[in-house]
Formats: C-alpha cells, sequence, structure tokens
C-alpha cells in the first residue's frame, strides 16, 4: 500500500500546489 | 513494477492523460493567444510567459473548480437523492446516512478499520465525510483561485482597452466572471443527471459504473 499512499500524496500535491500556483499568477496580476 | 502500475493503472493513467492535456492546453493555448495579439497589431509572447500569466491560470481553474463541485454535490447528493433502476443510486430504503452497523462505526468498527473510525469522536465524524470535505474545499479553493486569475485577466483585457481596472469584489459581481462559472456548472450538471439516468437502461460489460449486463432495468444500485 506504500505506493498507492505515494500517489495519493502526488494528486493532492499537484492540486493544492497548482492551486497555489494559479492564484499566486492572479495576485501578482500577470 | 509492471505490477505496480497494472494495480494502479486508473489513477496512474489519469494521471498521465491529465498532464499530456495540461500541455497540450499551453501550446495551444498560447497560439490561440498569440493570434489574437498578432490581430491586435501586438508582439506574441513566448510559451514561458503564457504559462506563467492570468490568462493560463484562469483558463485552468475554471475547470478545475467545476469538477471538484460536480463531484462535490455528487458525493453529498447521492446519499440523499436516489434515481430508481440507476447503477449511480443507493436502493430507495437506504436514502441518508444509513446505520452504524452498515458503514461499520462506532461499535461496529473492526480491527482492520482505519484509525479514525476505531478512534471514535470528532475524528470518526470528520472521517466520515472526509471525501465529500475534500472535494467541497478544493471547489471553493480552485472557484476561488479562478475569481483571482480571471480578475487578473479581465484587467489585462481592460488596461489593453484603456478602461478603467475593476477591484476584485468588482470581478465577483461582472458578467464575465459568473459567465466563466456558470457555463462550466451547467455541462457539469447535465453530465450528472445523464450519467444518473442512462444507467438504468444502458449497460458497460466490466465496468463498476454500469449494473451486470444482465441486470434488470427496474434494480437500483447493483454494479457490474
Amino acid at each position: 500500500m506504500k505506493g498507492v499512499r505515494a500517489i495519493y500524496v502526488l494528486y493532492l500535491a499537484v492540486l493544492f500546489l497548482g492551486i497555489l500556483y494559479f492564484t499566486t499568477l492572479g495576485w501578482l496580476g500577470r | 513494477m509492471r505490477r505496480f502500475l497494472r494495480e494502479n493503472s486508473l489513477s496512474l493513467g489519469f494521471g498521465l492523460a491529465f498532464v499530456l492535456c495540461l500541455v497540450g492546453q499551453a501550446f495551444a493555448g498560447v497560439a490561440d493567444f498569440n493570434d489574437q495579439r498578432v490581430s491586435d497589431g501586438l508582439d506574441p509572447i513566448s510559451l514561458g510567459r503564457f504559462v506563467t500569466s492570468s490568462v493560463f491560470a484562469v483558463d485552468v481553474m475554471e475547470n478545475w473548480q467545476s469538477e471538484y463541485l460536480q463531484f462535490f454535490l455528487y458525493i453529498f447528493g447521492t446519499v440523499w437523492l436516489i434515481q430508481r433502476g440507476s447503477a449511480e443510486s443507493k436502493k430507495l430504503a437506504e436514502a441518508g446516512p444509513e446505520s452504524d452497523e452498515k458503514q461499520r462505526v462506532g461499535a461496529h468498527a473492526r480491527r482492520d478499520s482505519p484509525p479514525w473510525v476505531r478512534a471514535g469522536g470528532w475524528r470518526t465524524t470528520v472521517f466520515s465525510r472526509s471525501l465529500g470535505l475534500l472535494m467541497g474545499a478544493l471547489f471553493l479553493l480552485t472557484w476561488g483561485s479562478s475569481s483571482v486569475a480571471g480578475w487578473a485577466a479581465f484587467n489585462g483585457e481592460q488596461l489593453a482597452g484603456h478602461e478603467d481596472p475593476v477591484s476584485w469584489i468588482g470581478y465577483l459581481g461582472h458578467a464575465e466572471f459568473w459567465n466563466r462559472t456558470l457555463q462550466n456548472w451547467q455541462s457539469e450538471m447535465l453530465a450528472v443527471g445523464s450519467m444518473a439516468i442512462f444507467t438504468v437502461y444502458l449497460r458497460q460489460r466490466g465496468s463498476p459504473e454500469s449494473k451486470p449486463v444482465g441486470a434488470p432495468h427496474a434494480v437500483t444500485g447493483q454494479t457490474g
């Protein structure tokens, strides 16, 4: 189940880092 | 390795397809954006500049938000809402959060249940709704993100057209924000509703999203 957990964490990381990245672009007015 | 790929092919396959589509969106997006710029008499921008722009950000976030709204509503809605004969619905008598026994919580938790189920109290309450809560949180965050990115992109256009920029609050009440939002929401609602009703009369052999091929149309919630 370690590999499954790694995929789970990867999905969460992509989602939250993606939201952070795209929100930052907006706040910076780029 | 082969076994790992096979056992996780659903999440890995869709994850790979997501990356390919996002890269494709970046290339198509910058080409489309530059077509417009050239016709406006402006210099084209690079791919790197495009993927760090609010124009790309809002196009990504407005689609993410509607997908997570769809899953959030679907997960919470299907606790209570029923569709007779649908593979996507519970049986008619099971509407609601169901008994502790059926859900294996409280006194019915087992030794192999997740730790927060065995813990009881607030942890069990939160864990019992964790899937819907995560989807709801992702919806709110991505919708908020799409509003911020959309606001920046909108003001970029306003300034290019020598018009006044608007505040973020002002953008939340603007027709463009709601047009972007609702054009995505409507398609998600239609997709969920049609999936719920189509699985009554149609089948996909081998898919857990379908009833078994030979299941009667009247049987509810029996997945293949």
